[in-house]
């Protein structure tokens, strides 16, 4: 069947000019949200940081996007993704200037932390997108916005490096990372110019009930329910991280303060899921609107292992290359790229693939594959020739993109009225498996951080394989063009 | 067909009775419709008595007239209407029926008059109408309520008047109400053969018997009788079993039945329409033009987004979209043809309209002409008062949905946005969705989720009127950012005359006039503006030409005191001073 083409070079269509202004705005939050990653090296030497500090930045930076994702989705509810993009873009610039002049690791993690938003920006494109696009191109559509986007990494890992040696100095990373923070700055004023949140003259309706997911069943509740206690729990993880047992960053009462807080959030969560579905499930679900919470399950903890060793593997791999290789900055960084280089095709292949060769198949096979992959890594160490090591971190890396292309074919096929809905949880379970593999990686070393990878990619596997495949019509097309109808098991 | 998802069944027995008791002739008049199938969904069930007054010559005759024209016309009426329209419609024009019978004779007593009360049982909701004396009851949970209040006035021992019937004046004044029902419950009707003499305890005693619906009515007809009733003596018992059950899943199982069409490209073939090629495409619909292979006639195609395809209320949206259409007839609205063959996909088929939409119309004007905009807002005018007559709003008159064909007819596409008052009144387990239209154009009540009307639709059309005299939105385009009742009424008007000064001031005086955040302070019918927009009304002259009398009577008033004051102590002083 052909389709509709995108054409991208077609700038005078306001869908594909949004398109652009989407990704590019995606792309720099992620050049943003990396920027440390590549210049790490240096903070520790201008401050003076201890391995374990450089560790907790890295979880650091990703931690605040679990609860961020949550608070930009209500933002944009209310004010609209372009209000709210070209916000988190200006805001995000203070943020990263304020990291790139921070005087001590107080500041720098605080800083750090706070930019866990901007990595927010995902759901506010994905929802601008979805408003752009008919149904059959805002798959491809979503594509490119999240693979060219998320590319973002890699450009930082490959450009900052050399930007630094450019600024000179001792302060030149500084002004690396605060050129990031210049450009976000401009593009959230051009992005606030150009974009539009939905296509001129669009007809609206009221948007039906947001806020908790509605299940189908009293198991499928119990089953949310549990699903949502790792994402505070990997919250808990990092406060106790920086409790005085073991980073010391914060204070006894801090810390159990902080935990007061996520205790008091999730029975917060909770109450709010129990009165979404109260009264849904008592008067019973009616048959069209039924679907598995299994699926949901299922595709969070893929999305867990996929994209969230993405978020962990080019948080640490520059340093990791740097180490293991004794390489200088800039060649770290570009040999590091590779990994988030990939996301180009390998996202929106990975999701062609699901497309074309079954849903449960292709995921299995690139989750298998990963799992592969990343025991290759943990191999790594001094004695391999370097561009065998590159291209190991690359292939491997093609499997995790494709992975997460994967599993965003099969997001909208759960159950399309929560599309939006499913997207935003299975998106945060991708920062929880962040900040859960970069905690392993503050206790043990590369090598082991990578078999913890392999070893949750390999459970993984096992789960994927009760996923159902979704069914439903296909059409079928006779020589003379007739369409007709054939049932899919 | 599409609109068989709210196919619903109300299981009930009836039972009616009625004889001429003492007198020679029965005036009295009863009937019951009780359709099947469709039209019982959309228009109900009805049961109607009357009584023809005796003292007038036509009483027999008006109220035969009365009740079988009721039955007949109430029936007739368009199945997007309300039950209360339609009753009433019907009802005002039997009234000028039997008031017209009725002036040929001497007196206007003695013409052709009767009562009237009827119950409309449509979906779970009943609806009551009454004019005269007879009565209709409620039977509910053993307990009988009156619900109508009796016409007449009572003078001396024996006399009494009616005050209100049917046929005695030119304007008529009907009793309506509305009830939710509940299972078990009864309507009892009864004309006053039967209420004078029979007590309300004897009738429930009654009616509490567990007997046929027909043998309590001769029971209670016997029982007036025995009371010594001397007047014609009819009644109706309809009793309702169950009410129709609104059951999602059959709803649902009704609504996708037809699958969705997948992804279609140019030279697809989908029951023998050809696809050519696709115009439009949303998130929420996509549209192509197609060719009957059978007849080689190019048609439009809408599909249905596969992004909705759990959604019960767009797919009962989508299908309503055809139903509503086919019932609107104008040549300024796009006609939805009813293909020969059954469909194996949800969509639905209009007539091609080649022509530009009246966005490009606007961009392509360089100095807005405004007699072409005026006669092109005419035929949309025309176009949306063939909704408003069939009670239902467009709710989304916006240029998009506005097409300029071969010789500047101008028709109006899209029925995505429309709502139908008579389909509301259908119970439905399905949560609708509610239309906020689209943001420049939405009339503020669409926003702010307030009751919508056709005012509010007069509201968009005035939007457009604005735009294509100026080129420009009204209100400097702020309409689109408005979200609360605040931010509406702050928002500034620029007068159109200020954009294109070849706009009269009246033309805009009009504009404005539609553009009121209170619809009820806009023009309440379409042909108003339009007519408005035609011919000059002195009341929008310009504020500064007008009289201060009229411009700001407070003030005026004010004045004139104050000079009057003055003069008083002027006087006053004048008058001591000197002395």
């Amino acid at each position: 069947m052909s389709t509709e083409r995108i054409n991208l070079l077609n700038f005078s269509n306001p869908s594909i000019k949004t398109l652009h202004v989407a990704w590019v705005a995606f792309f720099i939050s992620f050049v943003v949200w990396f920027s440390h990653a590549p210049l790490l090296v240096y903070m520790k030497e201008a401050l003076d940081l201890s391995s374990q500090q450089v560790k907790a930045l890295l979880i650091l930076n990703v931690a605040m996007t679990i609860p961020a994702r949550i608070v930009v989705g209500m933002l944009v509810d209310k004010f609209g993704p372009r209000v709210v993009y070209s916000g988190l873009l200006i805001s995000s610039s203070f943020l990263c200037w304020g990291f790139a002049f921070a005087q001590n690791f107080e500041q720098l993690a605080l800083f750090r932390f706070l930019l866990g938003f901007v990595g927010a920006g995902f759901v506010i494109g994905i929802r601008l997108v979805s408003e752009w696009f008919p149904a059959k191109q805002v798959g491809l559509a979503e594509g490119i916005y999240g693979g060219w986007g998320n590319f973002g990494s890699a450009a930082a890992a490959m450009t900052l490096p050399t930007l630094a040696l450019l600024f000179g100095g001792e302060d030149g990373w500084r002004y690396a990372l605060a050129s990031t923070g210049v450009v976000a700055f401009f593009y959230g004023i051009f992005f606030y110019l150009v974009a539009r949140d939905t296509p001129k003259g669009s007809t609206y309706f009221k948007p039906k009930r947001t806020g908790g997911l509605e299940v189908s069943s009293k198991a499928d509740l119990y089953l949310y329910i549990g699903m949502n206690i790792p994402m505070y729990l990997a919250l808990a993880v990092l406060a106790w991280k920086l409790s005085p047992t073991n980073l010391g960053l914060l204070s006894v009462i801090t810390t159990n303060a902080l935990y007061g807080v996520l205790i008091a959030m999730f029975l917060l969560q909770l109450s709010q899921i129990w009165k979404v579905n109260k009264e849904h499930l008592r008067d019973g679900v009616p048959e069209i609107e039924k679907y598995d919470f299994k699926q949901v399950a299922i595709l969070n903890w893929a999305y867990f292992v996929t994209f969230g060793s993405e978020l962990a593997v080019v948080s640490m791999l520059p340093l990791f290359f740097m180490d293991t290789f004794s390489l200088d900055a800039v060649t770290a960084g570009l040999m590091a790229s590779g990994f988030a280089f990939m996301n180009l095709v390998a996202r929106p292949g990975g999701g062609w693939l699901s497309d074309k060769m079954g849903r449960k198949k292709t995921l299995s096979v690139l989750i298998a594959g990963l799992t592969v992959g990343y025991l290759v890594l943990s191999q790594i160490n001094a004695g391999w020739w370097l561009p065998v090591a590159v291209v190991a971190t690359m292939c491997c890396s093609f499997f995790v993109q494709a992975g997460e292309g994967a599993v965003f074919a099969m997001v909208p096929l759960v159950k399309r009225r929560m599309t939006g809905q499913i997207a935003g949880m299975t998106g945060a379970y991708g920062n929880v498996g962040a900040v859960i593999f970069l905690t392993v990686l503050s206790f043990v070393d590369a090598s082991v951080f990578f078999i913890v990878i392999a070893a949750s990619a390999a459970v993984c596997l096992i789960i994927v394989q009760f996923v159902k495949e979704p069914e439903g019509h296909m059409a079928e097309v006779l020589p003379d063009g007739t369409v007709q109808l054939i049932e899919v098991a | 067909m599409s609109e068989w998802h709210l196919q619903q069944k109300i299981e009930l027995s009836p039972g009616q009775h009625s004889c001429a008791g003492l007198k020679s002739v029965n005036e009295d008049a009863i009937g019951m419709r009780i359709p099947s199938g469709l039209l019982q969904t959309t228009k109900g069930i009805a049961t109607v008595i009357a009584d023809g007054v005796s003292a007038a010559e036509g009483g027999k005759e008006a109220s035969e007239i009365a009740v079988h024209s009721f039955l007949a016309d109430y029936f007739s009426t368009p199945d997007t209407w309300t039950v209360q329209q339609s009753a009433v419609r019907v009802l005002s024009a039997l009234n000028r029926w039997l008031y017209g019978l009725g002036s040929a004779a001497v007196s206007q007593e003695r013409g052709h008059l009767c009562t009237f009360s009827g119950v409309v049982i449509k979906s779970r909701t009943a609806h009551v109408f009454h004019v005269g004396d007879s009565r209709v009851y409620l039977w509910r949970k053993g307990k009988l309520e009156q619900l109508s209040r009796d016409h007449c006035r009572r003078i001396g021992e024996n006399k009494s008047y009616l005050t209100r019937a049917l046929g005695l004046d030119l304007k008529l004044d009907v009793d309506y109400h509305q009830l939710a029902l509940e299972d078990g419950d009864s309507f009892f009707l009864s004309t006053d053969g039967l209420h004078e003499f029979v007590n309300d305890d004897e009738i429930a005693a009654c009616l509490s018997a567990k007997e046929y619906p027909d043998a309590q009515c001769e029971l209670l007809v016997q029982q007036a009788l025995a009371n010594g009733s001397d007047d014609n003596i009819s009644c109706q018992w309809l009793v309702i079993d169950k009410l129709p059950v609104e059951d999602i899943n059959e709803t649902c199982a009704r609504l996708s039945a037809l699958p969705f069409p997948p992804e279609l490209s140019p030279g697809m073939l989908i029951d023998g329409y050809r696809i050519k090629k696709q115009i439009h495409a949303s998130s929420r619909s996509q549209l192509f033009v197609v060719i009957d292979e059978d007849t080689g006639e190019r048609l439009c195609m809408k599909t249905p987004s596969v992004n909705f395809e759990d959604d019960p209320a767009y797919i009962e949206r989508f299908s309503m979209e055809s139903w509503i259409g086919k019932r609107v007839q104008s040549p300024h609205v796009v006609k939805v043809v009813e293909p020969d063959r059954p469909r194996s996909f949800l969509y639905y088929l209009t007539e091609y309209v080649d022509g530009v939409p009246l966005s490009t119309w606007i961009r392509e004007q360089h100095k807005p002409a405004v007699e072409e905009a005026v006669y092109l807002l005419d035929q949309i005018g025309k176009g949306l008062r063939a909704f408003h007559r069939k009670q239902i709003l467009h709710q989304d008159i916006k240029p998009d949905n506005i097409m300029i064909g071969p010789g500047g007819v101008v028709k109006i596409i899209d029925f995505g946005s429309c709502y139908s008052f008579g389909i509301a009144e259908i119970a439905t387990p399905l949560k609708r969705d509610r239309v906020l239209g689209t943001a420049d154009y939405s009339a503020p009540e669409h926003v702010l989720l307030k009751k919508v009307g056709p005012a509010s639709d007069i509201f968009s059309l005035a939007v457009v009127a604005f735009e294509m005299l100026t080129g420009k939105l009204p209100f400097k385009g702020a309409l689109a950012h408005c979200r609360n009742a605040n931010a509406y009424t702050s928002t500034e008007y620029v007068a159109a005359y200020h954009e294109n000064p070849l706009v009269p001031v009246w033309m805009d005086g009009a504009i404005r006039k539609s553009l009121r955040f209170l619809p009820e302070r806009r023009f309440q019918e379409v042909d108003e503006l339009i007519y408005d927009l035609q011919h000059p009304n002195p009341d929008y002259m310009q504020r500064e030409h007008r009289p201060l009398a009229q411009r700001n009577p407070l003030r005026f008033w004010q004045a004139s005191s104050g000079v009057l004051a003055v003069s008083v102590v002027v006087l006053l002083y004048l008058y001591f001073g000197a002395a």
